[in-house]
């Protein structure tokens, strides 16, 4: 989970609330060049009705991403070791500079694990028990995870299984004690997050897909009508090619 | 490791192992009806989950020492009427019983306890409390009346 200073960051459960894109951005350290760059191309990709193109644009984006922050992270390693081996009046000002440059400044604010672990997850912050109402923020729109790389949804999907897996042991006791749960809303919000984050990937799988082979669809189909003139539709089995011949 | 209807490939001698990337399976921690021992945590899980699969999920996602799982599927009640007197029947659920390993204990938490209420002063649930104050204090008999009533006296 990845949190910056100021509430909650770039993969935060919920994230906040009418916030513009170009302050997430500047303010979450960890994921900026990650981010930009697919944002200036998704401005220059062509319209919605060409899936393909916007797929190749799409992975352009985040291979050139990777490049670009490579490179930044290379030349963060080359600047520090000069400073360390030199002596004198040059390492000093050598070092003055690397400190200004700062290049772990972009995992100060990542945390990948929660500090407590273990069971404790199934139930909510211990501030929160016997609160009546719990604030959370926005849900995750599609628009906002179309931004993030295919890792950072993976990640964000288990923190969102944590949060649901929490939320429907809060609403059983809650029903066990018939008590209402403390602001039911959250769990819509986690179902809808996590409903968007599977069509953001399913999009890229078959966005990648048409650029491999082609097809939309995983497994060859059609559509055919039956005697009744019911439409239906046809998928072909999964089948054994080495059987087949043999 | 997936609920719903998932169209797996066909496995030939030598592809890779299947690995399901994004789980939807969710698990809810329930206190036991009946007791329990301290190492025992009772779970109800989706319909589709086996023992193998609730091992690996807590170990892998939650990080928690297992040692023996045990499941059993809960008959749903049955005996419900509905106003046009159909039965009505409430879903079944599986249930997993798990041991922690090494040596660990669970005890379920009190996620509802008392909190004592204090408003702030000047605020409306502080005006309105000190007005029903005021006025159950005005309503209340003279005491030097010694309980006779109102309307008797000058």
């Amino acid at each position: 989970m990845c949190e910056t200073g100021k509430g909650a960051g770039p993969l935060a459960i919920y994230p906040q609330r009418d916030r513009s894109r170009g302050a997430d951005i500047l303010e979450s350290g960890t994921l900026s060049w990650t981010v930009i760059l697919p944002v200036v191309l998704s401005f220059r990709s062509p319209s919605r009705k060409w899936p393909v193109a916007q797929g190749i644009v799409r992975i352009m984006a985040a291979a050139l991403c990777r490049r670009f922050f490579s490179a930044v992270r290379v030349s963060g390693v080359l600047q520090a070791p000069p400073g360390a081996c030199l002596s004198g009046l040059t390492s000093n000002l050598l070092h003055k500079n690397t400190t200004k440059v700062e290049p772990l400044y972009q995992c100060k604010f990542l945390h990948t694990t929660l500090s407590r672990r273990g069971l404790e997850e199934f139930f909510d912050d211990p501030k929160n028990w016997g609160e009546t109402v719990v604030k959370s923020g926005d849900e995750w729109h599609a628009k906002h995870l179309r931004n993030k790389s295919n890792e950072d949804l993976h990640k964000l999907w288990y923190v969102l299984l944590k949060e649901k897996n929490m939320l429907l042991t809060l609403e059983q006791e809650a029903k066990r004690q018939r008590l209402p749960m403390p602001s039911p809303e959250r769990l819509e919000k986690v179902e809808k997050s996590m409903g968007r984050i599977d069509l953001v990937i399913k999009e890229r799988e078959v966005a990648l897909r048409l650029l491999q082979t082609g097809h939309e669809n995983p497994r060859p189909g059609e559509w055919r009508n039956d005697f009744l003139g019911r439409t239906y539709w046809y998928g072909k089995e999964d089948y054994c090619s080495i059987c087949a011949e043999l | 490791m997936a609920s719903g209807k998932v169209l797996y490939p066909l496995y030939q001698l030598g592809n890779p192992q299947l690995r399901i990337f994004r789980t939807n399976f969710f698990m809810t921690l329930v206190r036991p009806g009946v007791p329990q021992p301290e190492d025992t945590v009772q779970f109800r899980i989706s319909m589709q989950m086996t023992r193998v699969d609730v091992k690996n999920y807590l170990e892998k996602i939650y990080h928690v020492p297992v040692s023996v799982v045990r499941t059993r599927i809960q008959y749903g009640a049955n005996n419900q009427r509905n106003h046009k007197n159909q039965k009505v029947k409430k879903p079944d659920y599986k249930v997993a019983y798990i041991q922690l390993g090494q040596g660990q204990t669970f005890q379920f938490p009190n996620l509802f306890p008392e909190k004592e209420e204090t408003s702030e002063p000047g605020s409306v649930e502080d005006i309105q409390k000190q007005f029903m104050e005021n006025e159950r204090q005005r309503q209340t008999a003279d005491p030097r009346r010694g309980g006779v009533t109102n309307w008797f006296g000058l």
